[in-house]
């Protein structure tokens, strides 16, 4: 049988994160850990779900745990979801798992974290959950303990929901905003290709667009399938295979330091 | 371990993806395939772009791996006519990535380039690929196949002649009479510089140097930095803040300051011409 995974994200930076894998590994000594990111920049809980979003359909089945908790110690709950592909998925209810629940299938049950037996310490911290909690419960999951055993089941309705932001097609202008800066400085936008498709019947590579950011002026882009289409320092609109949706970027430059894009930037795009 | 049980395969792993999850998609991707391997992570924040860093980090970390698949994205020509390889080394290693000169250089501390093949095999990659990821579509899920055993290196695509690979220009470093020529090659995360050249070209210009020998390093011209320096075997030998020319540990000619950093100090980058004479 194959090992045990468990996929694992926070915004804990460096040294924490090994602190939960000691435990992870305590309780389930043959897990296959994936850290899948731990907050090389600062993110918010939005930034999590996005990336867990993002990640999951190529992440084998298994226990995927997930720690941005800025309400950690309060009166928000902790969580275990089970999912329709099979996996489990582990960490606070604050939103941060519910656009991955509902890429992998949507949820099938949904439980809260209260059986102490299954924690690392039954009296856990206030302030670290991820070790505490988090970690000992999804690595009893990564076990084989059944999900039902972690705590009284949970309507599924009454979880903290959160949403990945939408692009509009208003007539032939598309109406998007930044989700996602990566390290490169790609921008990744709200919306599909296939909106951009929708502006002029079509979209093929070399198809020019008018991109404007805020109320500065529109910049002339084309639509291309790489970013070597284009010349070294050149925009692009493409699409993001890693975050996989619309994307603008340069080829072999920051499109964020070009555009001076940020998060929620609002940015109109229509054919040019 | 049962002594029947094959050793978990180990995968090197190094890109420029930086620390958003890029990497960890790809390491999934390998994980569903290869359960059992050891992935281990030389590296993601490679200086983007950076073909050379890549192969300067893949050259310093992978001839003390086990031999294994290992796997190497910094592909700025992703998606574009260059060619997506494996090299299988002279150890038995197999080295996987873009042909853009990032993969001889560690191929050739390997214990040469033995063979290469154009990764070509549809049914080694995963069933949708993009024309952006790559490292996730083609590199990754081929590099689980080889290390989990079910796929060979045969299998992977047709071979091309090793003389067709892409090759980075080798930087040189000249000695002459109480003089050496050479150029930064790589920056480390302590502001430690390497130069082009090593244990010899010093020995060349300067016959047995001694911990403590002063040298005047020259940076870069219009004008030139000057930097009083001086030779010392390891960072320890010069007080703290003291810049020393010395020799990595592997083997390359180098310069950095005792617990601080000689990049930062100098404002020193990529390419820059260097000029050691004696102090």
């Amino acid at each position: 049988m194959a090992a045990p995974f468990v996929s694992f994200l926070t915004d804990f930076g460096d040294t924490a994160p090994a602190t939960c894998r000691g435990v992870i590994w305590s309780i389930c000594p043959q897990a296959r850990i994936n850290d899948l990111a731990h907050g090389g920049r600062a993110f918010g809980i939005r930034d999590g779900a996005f990336l867990l979003w993002s990640s999951v359909p190529y992440q084998p089945v298994g226990v995927h745990l997930a720690v941005v908790d800025p309400g950690v110690g309060t009166e928000r709950r902790s969580i275990a979801l089970e999912i329709a592909r099979g996996d489990r998925l582990v960490g606070p209810d604050n939103g941060l798992l519910m656009p991955a629940a509902e890429r992998l299938g949507g949820i099938v049950a949904a439980h809260s974290l209260e059986n102490r037996a299954l924690w690392r310490d039954p009296n856990a911290s206030r302030t670290f959950h991820g070790r505490d909690i988090f970690a000992p419960v999804a690595a009893h999951l990564a076990a084989g303990t059944p999900i039902a055993e972690v705590g009284p089941a949970l309507d599924p309705a009454t979880l903290v929901p959160l949403g990945i932001p939408d692009a509009t097609v208003r007539g032939n202008v598309l109406e998007t905003s930044v989700l996602f800066v990566d390290s490169f400085g790609n921008c990744r936008l709200a919306g599909q290709p296939h909106d951009l498709a929708a502006l002029r019947g079509r979209l093929e590579p070399g198809d020019r667009f008018r991109v404007r950011i805020g109320s500065d002026g529109a910049i002339d882009v084309p639509w291309q399938p790489t970013f070597g289409a284009v010349a070294i320092g050149e925009l692009l609109l493409y699409e993001d295979a890693d975050y996989a949706g619309l994307g603008i970027g340069v080829n072999q430059g920051s499109a964020a330091a070009r555009l001076g894009l940020a998060h929620d930037s609002i940015v109109t795009i229509e054919p040019a | 371990m049962q002594p029947t049980e094959r050793p978990r395969p180990v995968i090197g792993f190094l890109t420029d993806f930086g620390l958003d999850g890029a990497a960890a998609t790809c390491r999934a991707v390998m994980l569903s395939i290869c359960r059992d391997a050891q992935i281990v992570d030389i590296g993601h924040t490679v200086r983007k772009y950076a073909i050379r860093d890549g192969a300067f980090l893949l050259r310093f970390a992978l001839p003390y791996f086990p031999v294994g698949v290992h796997v190497a994205v910094v592909d700025p020509g992703v998606g574009t006519a260059r060619r997506p390889i494996g090299i299988r080394t002279g150890r038995g290693d197999v080295l996987i990535g873009p042909d853009n000169g990032l993969l001889p250089p560690p191929a050739e501390a390997l214990g040469g380039i033995a063979e290469v093949r154009e990764l070509a095999n549809r049914r080694l990659w995963l069933p949708v690929t993009t024309s952006t990821f790559h490292g996730r579509d083609i590199f990754a899920p081929t590099a689980g196949h080889l290390a989990s055993g079910d796929a060979r290196f045969e299998d992977v695509g047709p071979p091309v002649t090793p003389e067709s690979l892409v090759r980075l220009p080798e930087p040189e470093a000249a000695a002459g009479e109480g003089l050496v020529e050479t150029v930064v090659t790589y920056v480390d995360s302590f502001g430690n510089v390497r130069l082009a050249g090593g244990a010899d070209t010093l020995r060349a210009a300067f016959g047995v140097l001694r911990d403590g020998d002063p040298l005047r390093v020259e940076l870069g011209g219009d004008p030139p930095l000057h930097e009083a320096s001086r030779y010392a075997s390891t960072f320890g030998s010069v007080p703290a803040g003291s810049s020393l020319v010395y020799v990595d540990s592997l083997g390359n000619l180098a310069m950095a300051d005792n617990q601080g950093s000689l990049a930062a100090r100098l404002g020193i980058g990529h390419d820059l011409s260097v000029r050691i004479t004696r102090g």
